[in-house]
């Protein structure tokens, strides 16, 4: 196994990352969808598209949800932000363990009409769970862990990394052009793979090393949080008492934070004697996600707490985390993460499809493994393209009354993709895979702001004009990313001979 | 990647490694963490988070010695030695602090 | 601003590109002996730290750096794909770029 270091990390690189590539390439995919998780969701709510969001009556809000959460323990307010207009509201009733979830038009109060979708959120708990709870969240540790490891062992092994810094030779061998691309993609945007990978680690450090929590607090996570974010708690009186104003204690908490706004408020205990006000600041404005905080008597009105995290470990935890989550306000820096995330996901593209390249010349038959590569390749990464169109189509589509309609939207997902794994099994080349399954991903893609048009009044034609590039951003995506689609269905259809007649392609040794 | 040149794999062994990476290496980074926080003069909140965060840090180094030990075994004992050293320093640790 | 950041990132790559000897041939087309090498490298680095400086100008501490780490990667990424493609107009996007910047700068 071990000729020397060099060969040992070699062989971590290649089957560590061949094995868990397929994992990792849908959880780059879907975090870069991920990065505009909020703007997807908007997009897929067109009820919402018309919603004025400059004036929050949070008086209106509290109104509403003392009548539709009257028997709940606790409440849950969203005032809206640059990146959603509505006011969200949740409320948990005693007995049950889901929230209630309501928009609501922020000047009015009133409820509002909103299709049944998951929208973006979709793409992040894909993300972090593959849509498989605990056990998904475990499976994203693990290769996150190997990710990590790959980025050291690729660096390891990439012996000529400066002298080939700019390199990317795509007239070349098909061998060399991946591999420069592989390479290009991992040594540019190395710091967001490293900082990324890691971060990401550490959002879950509970679930994932929870040694400390095991041997200093008894294994009671919920107390490591209570203590970390120093949250006040007491039990209900169980005697009633009317609720303070919510609007003055969230004007109050304003005057704390210079200029700060509101991000949430919290009431537990609602109607109680013991009621307790949590007024959160949105963390818009810095890189840390923490969430300053002002706590309020719920009956008398009273200033219990004001919370700022200050320690020095727990503000670079909440800097790390934030560097993942971006939840701050700063577009460019979406749009760079956007920009990187897509470098991230070719590089694992391009590692994946690296391992066939290497193999192919030295096997003139088949051998099983091989088929089974080359048909998840297509499946995973072609064949979650084609999904994902779909989930955005079904949105559109759908008819809007249907009952469990984001089910319905999820389902189209999961068939869709369990379709394409089918077919990638079923085609006996793999270059017919690649193709037929690239160009129904571009159509569908380009489809998208065709569709809009045909289903409902904020298209690309009313939202260029009006220049609501929030909207229009989603559209105009989509449809290049169906050009670019298309364009790479053409380059895998175009004839291999002429393109390079002595070295053998993608699919050139298929055809033998 | 040269592979034809050196003898063939022994699935044993890479079995074996990986699971000393894997495992072992869990361990290690689990008892080294439980130190950590019980040891660093900080606030407990300021030590737990302070090894959380660079467990991760360990693990990848864990696994990457695992795969650069000699043989598998020297992986194994190179990782499970420490993780009961560490378990016999955080135990008593941790019961002396009331938990 | 935000322009400038990108331009200085762009023409820093771009420096330290023409400072190797292969990168130089490729953008030049001819096997002309690099200019000066050491220069180059130089200026590179200098357009990489000046736009360091005028993102953590821009934004402050905190989003500076990380929006430089953005630019950095995504012009990076930009300068490999066009070298292979369109070698000379490589140069021409430096020079075109850094005159806008000259140009903002003056009004």
């Amino acid at each position: 196994m071990k000729e020397s270091f060099t060969q040992s990390m070699d062989w971590l690189h290649t089957w560590g990352g061949l094995l868990f590539g397929w994992v990792l390439f849908t959880i780059f995919l879907t975090g870069t969808l991920t990065v505009f998780d909020k703007e997807i969701t908007f997009w897929m709510q067109p009820e919402l598209h018309h919603v004025d969001s400059a004036h929050v009556n949070i008086k209106a809000v509290e109104q509403q949800l003392t009548r539709l959460g009257s028997n709940s323990d606790r409440w849950w307010i969203e005032l809206p932000s640059v990146r959603t207009p509505a006011v969200t509201i949740f409320w948990q009733r005693d007995d049950q363990e889901n929230f209630e979830e309501r928009w609501l038009d922020p000047t009015t109060g009133e409820i509002l009409q909103v299709r049944d979708t998951r929208g973006g959120d979709f793409f992040y708990r894909f993300h972090y769970s593959l849509h498989l709870n605990r056990t998904g969240v475990w499976i994203v540790g693990a290769s996150a862990m190997v990710m990590l490891v790959a980025l050291v062992t690729g660096l390891v092994i990439h012996h000529r990394i400066f002298k080939d810094f700019f390199s990317f030779r795509p007239r070349a061998t098909f061998h060399r052009a991946w591999l420069d691309a592989h390479n290009v993609t991992s040594v540019l945007v190395l710091p967001f793979h490293f900082v990324i990978t890691f971060t990401g680690l550490v959002i879950f450090w509970t679930i994932y090393m929870p040694a400390g929590i095991q041997f200093l607090y008894g294994g009671n996570s919920d107390k490591v949080f209570h203590e970390l974010e120093g949250h006040l708690e007491r039990e209900p009186a169980r005697s009633p008492a009317a609720l303070a104003s919510l609007s003055d204690m969230e004007r109050q908490a304003r005057a704390h934070w210079n200029g700060g706004s509101t991000e949430s408020i919290e009431v537990q205990h609602p109607g109680d004697r013991h009621a307790i006000v949590n007024v959160s600041r949105r963390a818009a404005d810095r890189l840390a996600l923490m969430s300053d905080r002002v706590t309020f008597d719920g009956a008398t009105g009273e200033l219990l707490q004001v919370w700022k995290g200050e320690l020095p470990v727990f503000t670079t935890y909440s800097v790390l985390i934030g560097l993942h989550y971006i939840w701050f306000d700063h577009d460019a820096i979406r749009w760079l993460y956007f920009g990187m995330s897509l470098a991230a996901t070719v590089m694992i593209a391009t590692g994946l499809l690296l391992w066939i390249i290497k193999r192919r010349d030295r096997h003139t038959e088949r051998p099983l493994g091989f088929r089974i590569v080359e048909s998840l390749n297509v499946a995973v990464v072609a064949g979650l393209l084609v999904a994902i169109a779909v989930y955005f189509v079904a949105n559109r589509l759908l008819p809007v009354a249907l009952p469990d309609r984001a089910d319905w939207e999820m389902g189209a997902f999961f068939l869709v993709w369990s379709l394409c794994t089918t077919h990638s099994v079923v085609r006996a080349h793999s270059q017919q895979a690649w193709r037929e399954q690239l160009s129904v991903a571009a159509l569908l893609f380009a489809l998208i702001p065709l569709c809009n048009m045909a289903t409902i009044d904020s298209h690309l034609l009313v939202t260029l004009p009006a220049g609501n590039w929030r909207l229009a951003s989603v559209d105009l995506l989509c449809l290049l990313a169906g050009l670019l689609l298309g364009w790479a269905a053409w380059l895998v259809n175009r004839p291999v001979e002429q393109v390079h007649p002595s070295s053998a392609s993608l699919t050139g040794a298929e055809q033998a | 990647m040269g592979k034809r040149t050196r003898s063939p794999l022994s699935w044993k062994h890479v079995a074996s490694r990986v699971g000393a990476a894997a495992l072992g290496g869990y361990a290690f980074t689990y008892a080294f963490t439980a130190c950590l926080t019980l040891l660093l003069p900080l606030p407990r909140t300021e030590a737990l988070l302070t090894a959380a965060m660079l467990s991760f840090l360990l693990y990848a180094g864990a696994i990457i010695w695992a795969f650069t030990a000699a043989t598998p075994w020297r992986a194994w004992l190179g990782l499970l030695a420490p993780t009961a050293v560490f378990t016999a320093i955080a135990t008593p640790l941790a019961l002396a602090m009331g938990q | 601003m935000r322009w400038m950041t990108l331009i200085l990132c762009y023409n820093g790559w771009l420096g330290l590109c023409l400072a190797m000897p292969k990168y130089c041939r490729q953008v030049l087309q001819q096997d002309a002996a690099p200019p000066s090498q050491h220069i180059l490298r130089i200026i590179g680095w200098a357009c990489l730290m000046g736009s360091l400086g005028v993102s953590v100008a821009v934004e402050g501490w905190s989003f500076g750096p990380v929006a430089w780490v953005g630019h950095l990667a995504v012009m990076g990424l930009a300068l490999v794909c066009l070298l292979p493609y369109v070698p000379r107009i490589v140069l021409a996007l430096g020079a075109l770029g850094m005159a806008s910047v000259i140009a903002l700068w003056f009004t």
